[in-house]
This record gives structure tokens, C-alpha cells and sequence, in this order.
């Protein structure tokens, strides 16, 4: 081969190279395009100037725009995904009182779950704000996920919630009612399925607690938070390298086995726990026949709900069929607070609170696993007064209104 | 119990060769012939086997053992910032001219340490352009170990033809041994064909097959429960540039390639001239270990299909002085992923790979000179890749260029010793890193920022060697040779708040070792 020839095709060849490398593909980009409205109860409620919030439930990034005049925020240069949209406005007490006939700031929500952007699209939704005045009382904390580096003695026996007065006078926990929500499946393994039932009227509750007393036995006091024990023991004393908590000193915890005997049926003596100085918890509702307690599950959504209604219906789980397992319906207009806490971020499917209650949800960890870490969920401190209380931040977003801390902090916002 | 009947016969040829036959030490004069000879073997003969019928550098057989170091923190963020190795090799070429046939055989076996950097689950990250590998923030320790056979047969069919076959089988073994897991094995096994034709004893054209199966076995796990730091743990398996998934079930991989080539070969009384144009298509596709029926699940989940081009030509002439040395080697990989969704049921392409890497080398060997070496290098390489589903693109261009020379204390057959050193300086050229929708990404702010401001920094290194070698009894030969590199950075052009070295870290690799001769 002559060398003429040999430079020809060396020099053929790199053309060629040269040439496919700027065939680069253009990007798959979309386009999110969302419009704000109110519900008629908050018709005439200005839409311009609030941030939207989309969130890729894939990556968890987020991106912020605000609306213009007519409600409209753009996202350009998205990437194909599934995104979670929200968007809330903070209303004044002077422009609430015009549509809640209460002097009390409110925030009024819209959230949208799993939309679904394909590449080179453009997507247009609607989200529709709406709210409810905020409660006196709200949940405060909930320590669900149990214990860490313990060497598997406690596990979750450590678990508890706190109720929290946010207001400025004092609040009477007599006969309310908690209730944990259902599924129990909250999008932490791969093959776990989302109820499928309705959350417009109805919340959906697997266990039932009520605080005892007759109507003004157990006040709680503005700034001061109630904590109901699992199990009222110092776990802290018990193992004093674990991520764990002393519970001895709640002012409540649960007890099931007297209880589920006078029914017929038996409790769970490894787990449940009485401590004699502690007043339990009137057990309401159990779902599980045999071996039940009234612990949370790992990943729990839980709601305060009012002391007057009396449940009765129940409601078969329409996604397991290898048993029967029923729910309780409690009406959605009788809870006071309830926080959808869920495996992580991209289990926005598996909310178990409808949006007036909670517009978002919340999590420990965003990519799940989060068992046995001692994290719990926290509810963010909004201002200090300066008399020292606290005024927690309530915006029925717990995406927004909770945080996560290692260990857990039962009454921390506790004036004394 | 074929396949280890083949090793076994695979390490006869190789390790028994060395002990037969005469001596190279008329045609070799020292460690560069030596090394000369071998590096013709590796980018010629090697790739086409069938030119073994003209290999002219005689028999030769060796038995070597060395150590390797290298660490510091001038490094790419998800390597080595540490990596030892201990290594003993076998290799030898042996004729059979009344049969007319030539052999070559090369058994080695490593041992080492190495520690790796941050999201790298997998050891050694792919060299073809793929995106797919596993990932987990927490930094690894690992063990390594690998197995290397490799033999080539040629035998001379008539005047004209000869026929060879090239054939590897190259087993590595990486333990990450601190939690997560990972004991990883990767076994290579590559068939060369070929078959050459002698125009008029100067002229040889070739042509050649190539089949290579690659498959890689990771197998995760944890021994231990993790500390109070989960995140560091979670593990992802990586498709992209910000396309990943944060669920990965275990996987094994499986490259296929398939590849042809042709050679020209130009002999005279004092030059040599070997051109070869390799091309290759290579399809990589990770597929899940467990199957289930029930969730009627696709086996594979990710793919990678790939085309290199390969074009290498060695020129050498040999003057009353010395002799002049020229390699040229221009390389291309173009490489497509795509990635399989469970919620539409197809698979979506999602990422692009270009890369060119230019090598030229130019080196003046003298024969009777204490200069004994003179050489010059050229390195481009651009490497682009694109993940078009954020948009993000990362794009460079670098230039490196290193002198080095030898010098040889005297003439003395008996025993000699070589000083050489040498110095390079590596450019950056250009740089493009645009995250677009992927800005907010972990994988952009934790790999793609850091990995990209080390590609685009500049570095010279310094590195110096001794080699001292002398005959042994039986009229065997030994040498040793102890070099060092020092590579320091010189400037960072890009993310300079945000790489994982500053200006005042550095990398060093040191290593000796002991060859014997026959």
C-alpha cells in the first residue's frame, strides 16, 4: 500500500470520527406549567406572587417559582420524572377572619402527588389552595421508628407521641381520641401497595386511643407538651450507649392485655408494658385479633381527633386478600391535628391524611431504611415568646412544619 | 474440568518455556532492548497472533516478582488514594522452526490493598464510557487479587500463509472489606483469530477476529450493623449522570464483543512498519440475579452498546547509531445507554459516551552511547458524555507531554546500571460541564463537580528510575529496577472551592522489581 494511500485513510478515518462525535443528542427536557386557584371558600384570595414548589421524587430536587398575577408558574428545563407539585399561601388573621369568621392566621394549602412528566412534554396542572383554621393543639413529635445501637434489647418498645398546646390558653385532653392511620405499608419495599380508599370524608385507623378523665381532668397548659409512652420506662437507664429515650416520666402510656382479655382475646406480654404510676391510655380499637399492642407502626401517621363521636364503621382493606383486616372510619371534619409520616420521599402514594389535614408528608430518611436509627419527627418551632414559650409551626404541611432529630426529645419545648 | 485442564496446560506452556531453549543475551543488550522487545510483542503480536511467523527478536523467557505502591490525594474522587500490589509474572516466547510453529505464554498473579474514594462500590470503574456501576457515599477498603493467563499460537500453514490464535483468560477478584460489602469477581475470556499472508517477504497483510466476554459478578452485602450515619450506606446503582436508582436489586453484568481487524506489515533491511485498524461493537447489559415470575419482571435492566475504533502504527528503523522508534495510537469509543422502566414497559435511552485518546511516541535508542535513550510523548484525550434525560453535560479535552532519557553507566557485559528520568506536563485544553436540570442532583454536586474539576486540572509529574542488572549462574540474567513518580498539580481550572485536592496535595507511585532472564 503506497503511503499516499495510508494518509488518505488515516485522515478518512478521523473525519469520520470527527464527524459522529458532534452527533450529540439534544436534551429530553419538559416543561411544567401550574395554575392556581382557591376553593370556594377562599374565593377572591389574591393567587399572584406565591412560590410553587415541585419536587422530583426520584432525585428529591426541588425548584421554586412564583406565580405571576393571573396564578401561573412555569418550570422550564425539567427532567422526565414523577414530581410531587405544592404551593401554599400564609393568610393574615385580618384576611382570614373574611373567610373563617376567625381572628387567626391561617395557611391555606395545594399539593399534587406522582405527576407523571414524560420527555419533551409540556404539563399542565391545576392545584386548588385550601385550608382550616389552625388547631389549639397540635402532635408534636413522634418517635416511631425505634432504637439504635442497642443491640436489638429495645427495638421500637421505646416508641411515643407528644401532644403539644400551641395556644395561649389551657387545653383539656380528656376523652380525645388518637388514632394511627392506615395502611401500615407506608412505600418502603418495592412491592408495597397504596390503600386505594378515599380520604375526602374518611381517615382510615388500624389502632384507637383515648386519654382518660372526665372532661377537665387533665389540663395541659399553653407551651407545655403531653407525652404518651408506649411503654412509661427509662429505656435510657437500660441501655446508656443507645439511641433511646427515658419514657419513664410520660404522662400516659398504653396498655393492652387487661383489656384485649376482658374481650377474649390475648395481648403481647414482651412488649407491652404497665407502669403502675403511669395512667394508661383507654384502649378503643385494635385491629389485630390476638398478640396486639398499641404500638406505632414503623413509618406512623397519626391524628388527634375530638372527644364527641362514637366509631363504629368499619371498612375491609381492600388490597390484602390472603385475610380480613378492617379498618376504622373516622371522619375527616373530626380531626383537630394528624402528620402523614412516610418512608421516604417518594412514597407520596401512600398518604394516609387528605390534603385540608396535611398537604404534604414527612419522613426520617429520603431514600427510606430508617428503622432502628432513634430518629424521630419533630414539628419546627415557628417563634419563641418572650416569656419563653414556644408557638410551633403549623401550616398543615408537614413537609414544611416537621424536622428530623436524633434522639428523640420528649417535651423539649416544655417551659420547665 | 476442561476449563481447568486448559489453565493447567496454559501455565506449562508458559512457565515451562522459560526453561528451554538458549538465552536471548546475544540479541538483547540490556533492560531497554529488553523492554523494547517485549512492548513490540504486547502492541503487535499480541493483537494479531498469526504475525508471531515473522516475530524477529528471538525467543525470550522471564520470571519476575515486584511491588508496587501508589497513594496521595491528587486523585480522581471515587479511585485510588491508595493501592498496593504485589505481583510475579511469567512470560515467554518459544519457536518450534521445524514444525513451524511459535508460542507465546504469560501467566501473572497479583496481590494488593487498595482504599478507594467516595461513591465507588465497584472498585474500578468501567473503561468503555458506561454509566453503569454501583455506588455508595462511604469510602471502601479493598483486597485484590487477579489471575492472568495468556497464550497465542502460530503456526505456518504454507510459504504464504500462517495462522494464529490468540487466547485470554484474565480472573479478578475484589473484596471490599469494609461495610457494605462487596465481593466482586470479573473473569475475561478473549479468543483472537488471525490469519496472515506473505505477498514477497516484505509485504504481510492480516486480518483478524475478536470475541470477548466480559462478565462481572458483584455480590453485596453488610456484616455489620451500620453506624448513626445511614445515608453513607444507602446504595445506588449508577446510570448516568444523575440518573440512578436508589433501589438496586443485585445484578450481575455481561459485556459481549465482537470485533475484526487488519494489519499491514512492511519489512526491510533496516525499518519495519506495522499498521493495524481494529474495529469492535461491544454490548453491555446488567441483568437481575433473581428473577421473579410473579412481579413478571425483565431480566435485564440496563444496557450499554458500544464501537471503538482502534488504529495503531509502529515504525522503526535501525541506523549505525541506533535506532528510531515510532508509535502512533489513535483510539474511539462511541457508547449509547438506555435504561429499562417498569412503568411503561420499555426501555428509554437516556446516555451518550464519545471519547478519542491519541497517543505519539517517538524514541531515539543508541547502541553504543552512555545516552541510551531518548524519548518524546504525546497524549490527547477528549472524553465526552451527555445524559440527556437532565441534559448534563461533561465534556474535556487534556494534552500531556513527557520527555524522559536513559543513561547507562559504561559497557560492562558483566553488570550494568541505567539512570533514567523523565518529566511531563499534563494541559488542560477545554472543559464543559453543564448540569442543566441535574444542577440540584446529589450526583452533580457529590461526583460530576469534583471528578471534573480533577480532569481539567494541570500536573506535571517528575519520576526517576535505576536499574542495574548482571548475569547470574547458569548464564541467566537478573535486573532490578526501583522507579518513582511524583505528580503534583499545578493549577485548577475549574470548581476550585469544590474539589476534593487542593494545590498542595499530591500522588506518588513507587515500584521494584526483579526479573530474571533465560
Amino acid at each position: 500500500m503506497k503511503k499516499i494511500n495510508l494518509r488518505l485513510f488515516i485522515t478518512a478515518l478521523v473525519a469520520v470520527i470527527t464527524i459522529s462525535a458532534c452527533e450529540k443528542k439534544a436534551p429530553e427536557l419538559s416543561v411544567i406549567e401550574v395554575t392556581l386557584a382557591t376553593s370556594a371558600a377562599f374565593d377572591g384570595v389574591a393567587i399572584g406572587n406565591i412560590p410553587v414548589e415541585i419536587t422530583n421524587t426520584i432525585d428529591n430536587t426541588k425548584k421554586t417559582v412564583l406565580t405571576n398575577q393571573a396564578g401561573v408558574a412555569i418550570f422550564e428545563d425539567i427532567a422526565p420524572s414523577t414530581y410531587n407539585i405544592s404551593a401554599s399561601k400564609e393568610l393574615t388573621a385580618e384576611i382570614a377572619f373574611n373567610y373563617t369568621g376567625f381572628n387567626k392566621a391561617i395557611t391555606i394549602n395545594a399539593n399534587l402527588q406522582n405527576i407523571a412528566v414524560m420527555p419533551l412534554q409540556t404539563i399542565r396542572q391545576t392545584l386548588t389552595l385550601d385550608g382550616k383554621a389552625g388547631g389549639d393543639l397540635v402532635i408534636k413529635e413522634v418517635y416511631s421508628l425505634g432504637a439504635a445501637n442497642d443491640g436489638y434489647a429495645i427495638m421500637f418498645k421505646d416508641q411515643f407521641f407528644e401532644i403539644f398546646n400551641n395556644s395561649d390558653e389551657t387545653q383539656y385532653l380528656d376523652k380525645l381520641y388518637i388514632a394511627y392511620l392506615s395502611p401500615s405499608k407506608a412505600g418502603q419495599g418495592s412491592t408495597d401497595v397504596p390503600l386505594g380508599l378515599p380520604l375526602t370524608s374518611f381517615v382510615y385507623a388500624s389502632k384507637i386511643l383515648q386519654f382518660p378523665g372526665t372532661g377537665t381532668q387533665y389540663p395541659l397548659e399553653p407551651g407545655m407538651g403531653a407525652v404518651i409512652a408506649i411503654n412509661a420506662i427509662n429505656y435510657k437507664e437500660l441501655k446508656p450507649l443507645a439511641l433511646t429515650v427515658d419514657n419513664s416520666t410520660a404522662q400516659f402510656d398504653t396498655y393492652a392485655i387487661t383489656w384485649l382479655q376482658s374481650l377474649g382475646r390475648t395481648g403481647n406480654s414482651f412488649f407491652d408494658v404497665d407502669n403502675p404510676n403511669v395512667p394508661n391510655m383507654n384502649c378503643i380499637y385494635l385491629n389485630i385479633q390476638n398478640n396486639g399492642f398499641f404500638n406505632m407502626d414503623d413509618y406512623a401517621s397519626i391524628a388527634l381527633v375530638k372527644s364527641g363521636p362514637v366509631f363504629t364503621e368499619t371498612i375491609k382493606d381492600p388490597t390484602i386478600t390472603t385475610s380480613e383486616v378492617f379498618y376504622m372510619k373516622i371522619p375527616v371534619s373530626e380531626i383537630i391535628d394528624g402528620v402523614d409520616i412516610l418512608a421516604k420521599s417518594s412514597s407520596a402514594a401512600f398518604k394516609r391524611l387528605p390534603a385540608v389535614i396535611d398537604s404534604g408528608f414527612t419522613y426520617a430518611q429520603e431514600n427510606g431504611s430508617a428503622n432502628y436509627t432513634g430518629k424521630s419527627l419533630r414539628r419546627k418551632v415557628a417563634k419563641t415568646l418572650a416569656s419563653g414559650r414556644k408557638v410551633l409551626q403549623d401550616s398543615n404541611n408537614s413537609s414544611n412544619d416537621f424536622e428530623v432529630v436524633a434522639p428523640a426529645t420528649p417535651r423539649s419545648y416544655n417551659l420547665n | 474440568m476442561k476449563k481447568q485442564l486448559g489453565i493447567v496446560g496454559i501455565i506449562f506452556l508458559s512457565i515451562g518455556s522459560c526453561f528451554a531453549g538458549n538465552p536471548d543475551s546475544t540479541r538483547v543488550t540490556d533492560v531497554i532492548d529488553r523492554s523494547l522487545q517485549r512492548e513490540e510483542y504486547h502492541l503487535i503480536f499480541d493483537k494479531v497472533p498469526s504475525l508471531l511467523s515473522v516475530w524477529e527478536k528471538g525467543d525470550y523467557a522471564l520470571i519476575s516478582t515486584g511491588f508496587s505502591s501508589s497513594g496521595g490525594d491528587y486523585v480522581h474522587p471515587q479511585l485510588f488514594f491508595s493501592k498496593n500490589l504485589f505481583e510475579i509474572k511469567s512470560e515467554s516466547v518459544k519457536s518450534l522452526p521445524v514444525n513451524g510453529w511459535r508460542f507465546f505464554g504469560s501467566v501473572a498473579y497479583t496481590n494488593g490493598n487498595a482504599e478507594t474514594g467516595k461513591w465507588n462500590m465497584s472498585y474500578n470503574l468501567p473503561t468503555n464510557g458506561s454509566p453503569y456501576y454501583y455506588m455508595i457515599e462511604q469510602e471502601g477498603t479493598w483486597k485484590s487479587q487477579s489471575y492472568d493467563f495468556n497464550v497465542a499460537a502460530q503456526k505456518n500453514i504454507s510459504g504464504r500463509l500462517s495462522a494464529g490464535i490468540g487466547l485470554k483468560y484474565l480472573g479478578d477478584l475484589h473484596f471490599r472489606t469494609f461495610d457494605s460489602r462487596n465481593d466482586n469477581t470479573t473473569l475475561k475470556i478473549q479468543v483472537l483469530p488471525s490469519l496472515t499472508m506473505n505477498f514477497d517477504g516484505k509485504n504481510y497483510i492480516s486480518i483478524g477476529l475478536l470475541y470477548q466476554r466480559l462478565k462481572n459478578e458483584p455480590n453485596i452485602s453488610n456484616k455489620y450493623q451500620h453506624g448513626t450515619e445511614p445515608e453513607k450506606y444507602h446504595l445506588f446503582f449508577n446510570q448516568g449522570l444523575g440518573t440512578w436508582d436508589n433501589s438496586p436489586s443485585q445484578m450481575r453484568m455481561i459485556d459481549s464483543r465482537y470485533g475484526a481487524l487488519i494489519s499491514y506489515r512492511k519489512f526491510s533491511a533496516n525499518s519495519s512498519f506495522d499498521a493495524i485498524y481494529a474495529i469492535d461493537y461491544g454490548s453491555e447489559e446488567w441483568l437481575l440475579k433473581s428473577l421473579s415470575t410473579l412481579n413478571n419482571r425483565r431480566e435485564d435492566i440496563s444496557r450499554y452498546s458500544y464501537f471503538s475504533h482502534d488504529l495503531s502504527l509502529r515504525h522503526r528503523s535501525v541506523t549505525s547509531s541506533g535506532s528510531f522508534v515510532t508509535n502512533f495510537d489513535i483510539k474511539n469509543i462511541h457508547g449509547d445507554g438506555a435504561v429499562y422502566k417498569e412503568s411503561t414497559n420499555a426501555y428509554q435511552d437516556n446516555y451518550q459516551f464519545f471519547s478519542i485518546t491519541a497517543d505519539l511516541d517517538v524514541s531515539y535508542i543508541r547502541s553504543n552511547s552512555v545516552l541510551r535513550q531518548l524519548s518524546a510523548k504525546l497524549r490527547l484525550d477528549n472524553s465526552s458524555q451527555n445524559d440527556y434525560n437532565y441534559g448534563h453535560i461533561l465534556e474535556y479535552t487534556n494534552l500531556e507531554g513527557t520527555l524522559s532519557a536513559d543513561v547507562i553507566s559504561g559497557k560492562n557485559r558483566a553488570v550494568n546500571l541505567i539512570f533514567g528520568g523523565l518529566f511531563s506536563y499534563k494541559m488542560n485544553l477545554s472543559g464543559n460541564h453543564n448540569p442543566m436540570a441535574a444542577s440540584s442532583n446529589f450526583f452533580n454536586t457529590e461526583i460530576a463537580i469534583p471528578a471534573f474539576a480533577y480532569h481539567t486540572s494541570d500536573f506535571y509529574r517528575a519520576g526517576a528510575r535505576v536499574c542495574s542488572e548482571f548475569d547470574i549462574a547458569g548464564g541467566y540474567r537478573l535486573d532490578i529496577s526501583l522507579s518513582g513518580d511524583f505528580l503534583k498539580p499545578i493549577k485548577l481550572n475549574n470548581y476550585e472551592n469544590r474539589s476534593s485536592f487542593t494545590l498542595n496535595d499530591k500522588y506518588y507511585l513507587m515500584s521494584l522489581s526483579l526479573c530474571f532472564n533465560f
